[in-house]
């Protein structure tokens, strides 16, 4: 059988040595390399999403060799519904951001291959069953990202790549000693995430209360969860526009992702222990979130702190513990990680007419960018929850999933909800409408290729919003098998 | 005599035949350019000698030296380390050419003391090799007697040396017999004092923990790193620091632990003092030497976390660490000798821009760096990993933890290495110096070395559990 998933991760890496190789003055064939793997990557995606069978609750495309017997560490990949939409969100937006690289017009050779690195690392988080390989490639992100930030970034770039490198590595040593002690708890002793499941009922509480932390602490770095936040506003506004849009579309999924994957089966009775202090958490995310959102003047770091907000959702979904909440909080991951993308590139549009995020700067936009505003509208309301979009129906399903369980909770999240109607609205209200800001009289309108890369992106958002079920099915049955192997406890 | 035994030291024989070789050489005007070779040569011939075959059991010169695991595969790391330092001498700029041969004589004599070292089997023994070893490298460490802070170097590591063996020495002679395993069999017997138990301990540990620079008897490192010429400060990182561990394993950690119950914590606080202050020292360096130099002092106290935690999994993540740490410490300092070459300096600003004018150098010392830091897929990151998984085997929480943080810190400042490389504008337009074959060749393996066992470790650890059990 075609070795599908081990295409999808070695295939950018395969292209950032192939560019590494080409000489600098190459530049076209550069960038001409990075799309023909990204678009590949994608194009497998898509072939694997049509191969793959949502019904099914065992792990599909399975390849799994040994790597290091000594530990008993095995080369061990596959999906199921809780990595498959992730997947292909990752390779979507590897492609898109690919296109948004256009931009880049210094060191394109190392852009590319730090960017096709950074693909193979995400794409590994995704599919790794093995807790030793999810590790490598969970670090695998960081040294791309860290000099992405740092070399293409803006003006405190070197603060916020190191910033981001020290927060994430911190979390994630710590979860490193979690994997060692999961692995040395489990007999025999073994890194296969399936085979941990299955001896996980043996952890006893005390364990599972120190280990659920340590694993914990990792994943709230990355997702991010209040008040380990404060990397991301730094690390998004200093990012190229292209990288925001991976930070914000796969990187924070890694975090939910390692919450579902790992924290949830591993450790259920410290989950159900921490349920209540999570659904705080995820309250303080949503309302702390958008209001600091609100108080933003710069376009980005606005759109990054409601990033925060949203993340929060996803935890309020899991921290509700019924399969509603859980389908919610994986529906908002996939559409947070569209819409926010389209969000991220808008602002680089802008940015690159005006040189500046400052939303006081600009007004009545909208007569001179007609195409722009349609776009920054449709993901604006999208963003905002705007039934029959599909911001609505992760943050609808979430809410209804938590209600049962957490009623004033639930009642105080809404909150956060209508302040981000606010502060966005606002914002549309200071960039599109009123009189023409006189230093915006030049600005063009979209390009093709700045159109072409959101055109995707909005029809996702679109379908999903109106029939939400062609998400749904992917991840149903995967989470039903979740919650089942709960009820069972 | 045993002939066996002769048969046994010819490494070491061949070594000192050559050391006379070169020293001969200098004083010949024609070949005094081949001293760099003839002891490449004598280095290549010693590793070829290396028994292949050994036996815990097996001793020569009445006890004085045994052929066992450890010996074997110590011997081997150790002529790879005075190979590489020999080829990035060869490399080293600043070194006076008409004194060349008494400095690959010196390296030769270094390496001999610290192959009998690591095979001694008795308190005379490790003591007489400790010595050796020592005063050779007070003479190299002042090698460039027209450098202030050469002499400098030479001479603070003479007194801070001299008084370490000296109090070593002392506890030497506290049980009244040098012989380790009869020593053993006092302990085990009872029939020791506990205060001159506790006596030996200190004193003889205080020598050995000199060599490893692990703290509270690491205050010479930044000094006589900054000092030393760039390629004998490599081989100082390495070469005795893996006398010095081998040492401790043999004296403390294999006999001692059964019978002295305050080993454990006592090891365990010390590998924590070491990684957190070499860390936190190196947070403020401005000079890459010193930089590294409080970075192996750190990473010192990772090594020792194994050794601390004193079972055979932690013993065998030890050895791996000083296998890996070697390769990554003198990939790092072959990189700096070549960057100091073109810049004229140690100090970490002038090394900005570096990635412009000399990218493949830059990216050897960031692999190397990053590889020190512990990051994926890079070999370091697997080293720091099984010495983690020891520490998370024997239920050492703390440790794992304290080495897990230090690892955080420990990035910040190779990170700003790393920034400063990368992401700086170039300063002063650096005179690129054309490089030595040779220390490209080095970088280059190295290089390669800490990308391949990063990814397929197990070829190194069968080779070490082959040799352990």
């Amino acid at each position: 059988m075609f070795p599908i998933l081990s295409s999808l991760v070695f295939l950018p890496l395969l292209g950032a040595v192939g560019v590494l190789l080409l000489s600098k003055e190459n530049k076209q064939l550069i960038r001409l390399i990075a799309l023909a793997v990204t678009g590949l990557v994608l194009g497998l995606s898509i072939v694997l999403l049509t191969k793959f069978d949502p019904l099914q609750t065992q792990m599909q495309f399975v390849e799994n060799v040994s790597w290091i017997p000594h530990f008993n560490i095995c080369y061990f990949v596959g999906v199921d519904g809780l990595s498959i939409g992730l997947v292909f969100l990752t390779a979507l937006l590897g492609f898109i951001a690919c296109i948004a690289s256009k931009g880049i017009n210094t060191n394109e050779k190392e852009y590319y291959s730090f960017y096709l690195l950074l693909m193979t690392g995400m794409m590994g988080t995704f599919i790794a069953l093995d807790l030793f390989l999810f590790y490598i490639f969970w670090e695998l992100v960081l040294i791309p990202m860290y000099f992405l930030i740092g070399l293409w970034g803006g003006p405190r770039r070197e603060y916020a790549a190191i910033k981001f490198f020290l927060y994430t590595l911190a979390g994630s040593v710590i979860m490193l000693i979690g994997i060692l002690a999961v692995y040395f708890n489990t007999f025999p002793h073994t890194f296969n995430i399936l085979e941990i499941q299955k001896a996980a009922t043996l952890f006893d509480f005390r364990f599972q209360i120190t280990f659920f932390l340590a694993f914990f602490l990792a994943f709230a770095i990355k997702v991010p969860v209040f008040p380990f936040h404060t990397w991301l506003p730094d690390a998004h506004v200093e990012a190229p526009t292209p990288i925001s849009v991976l930070l914000a579309g796969v990187l924070l999924k890694m975090g939910g992702y390692g919450l579902f994957r790992i924290c949830l089966p591993f450790f259920k009775e410290a989950v159900v222990y921490f349920a209540l202090p999570l659904a705080v958490l995820a309250v303080i995310n949503i309302v702390y979130g958008a209001s600091v959102a609100m108080a933003q003047t710069d376009f980005k770091k606005m759109v990054a702190y409601s990033s925060v907000s949203h993340m929060g959702f996803v935890l309020l979904g899991l921290a509700s513990l019924n399969p509603t909440g859980f389908n919610g909080a994986y529906m908002e991951m996939f559409n947070h990680g569209i819409i926010t993308s389209g969000l991220f590139l808008l602002v680089g549009v802008i940015y690159d007419r005006a040189h500046t995020r400052d939303l006081n700067k600009f007004g009545g936009l909208g007569v001179q960018m007609p195409i722009y505003a349609f776009f920054l509208t449709m993901c604006s309301l999208a963003s905002l929850g705007l039934p029959g979009l599909s911001g609505f129906v992760g943050e609808f399903l979430s809410l209804i999933g938590a209600f049962p369980v957490y009623k004033i909770l639930t009642a105080i999240s809404t909150i956060g909800l209508v302040i981000t109607v606010g502060f966005f609205l606002y914002s549309l209200q200071r960039v599109l409408l009123g009189g023409l800001n006189p230093t915006c009289s030049k600005y063009s309108d979209m390009n093709v290729r700045e159109i072409l890369t959101l055109v995707p992106l909005m029809a996702i958002t679109f379908i999903v919003g109106v029939y939400p079920t062609v998400v749904l099915r992917f991840q149903e049955a995967a989470i039903q098998g979740l919650f089942n192997s709960w009820g069972a406890h | 005599m045993n002939p066996l035994s002769l048969q046994f030291i010819l490494p070491e024989l061949i070594l000192v035949g050559f050391a006379f070789v070169v020293l001969m050489a200098g004083v010949c005007e024609r070949f005094k350019n081949w001293a760099g070779g003839l002891s490449l040569a004598g280095v290549i011939f010693s590793a070829c000698s290396l028994p292949t075959s050994w036996n815990a059991g097996t001793v020569f010169f009445s006890g004085m030296l045994v052929n066992d695991g450890l010996s074997m595969v110590l011997r081997q790391i150790l002529l790879l380390i005075a190979g590489i330092v020999i080829l990035l001498s060869m490399g080293y700029k600043d070194l006076p050419s008409e004194d060349s041969a008494e400095y690959y004589f010196f390296l030769l004599v270094v390496t001999v003391s610290m192959l009998l070292a690591v095979a001694s089997n008795n308190l005379l023994m490790i003591y007489i090799t400790l010595e050796s070893i020592s005063i050779v490298s007070y003479v190299m460490a002042g090698f460039l007697k027209r450098d202030v802070f050469s002499s400098e170097a030479g001479i603070k590591y003479f007194l801070f040396g001299a008084l370490s063996t000296g109090i070593t020495l002392y506890g030497v002679s506290l049980f009244g017999t040098l012989d380790l395993a009869s020593i053993v069999r006092m302990l085990a017997a009872g029939s020791v004092n506990e205060m001159a138990l506790y006596a030996y301990v200190i004193l003889v540990f205080a020598g050995f923990a000199f060599k490893c620079s692990l703290a509270p008897f690491h205050m010479w490192t930044p000094d006589v790193y900054e000092g030393a010429p760039t390629p004998v400060a490599a081989l100082f990182s390495v070469g005795p620091k893996a006398v010095g561990f081998a040492f401790i394993l043999r004296v403390f950690v294999e006999n001692f632990q059964p019978v002295f119950t305050y080993w454990t914590p006592l090891a365990a606080a010390i590998a924590i003092l070491t990684m957190t202050m070499g860390n936190i020292f190196a947070l403020k360096q401005d000079n890459i030497k010193r930089l590294l130099a409080y970075s192996t002092i750190a990473q010192a106290g990772y090594i020792f976390v194994g050794l601390a935690v004193g079972t055979p999994s932690g013993i065998q993540a030890t050895l791996f660490y000083i296998v890996i740490y070697s390769l990554m410490n003198l990939s790092a300092f072959g990189a700096v000798i070549v960057i100091a070459n073109s810049v004229r300096s140690t100090k970490i600003k002038d090394f900005s821009g570096m990635y412009k004018q000399d990218p493949r150098t830059a990216i050897i010392l960031t692999a190397a760096l990053l590889s020190l830091a512990g990051i994926p897929p890079l070999a370091g990151f697997m080293a720091k990993f099984f010495i983690l998984a020891s520490a998370v085997e024997a239920k050492s929480f703390v440790l794992a933890i304290t080495v897990v943080l230090n690892s955080v810190v420990a990035l910040y400042y190779y990170a700003k290495v790393i920034k400063t490389m990368f992401l700086d504008e170039p300063g002063q337009q650096a005179q690129l110096v054309p490089q030595s074959i040779c220390t490209q060749l080095i970088l280059i393996i190295t290089l390669i070395a800490n990308l391949f066992i990063g990814i397929w470790p197990h070829l190194v650890i069968h080779g070490l559990e082959n040799f352990l059990h």
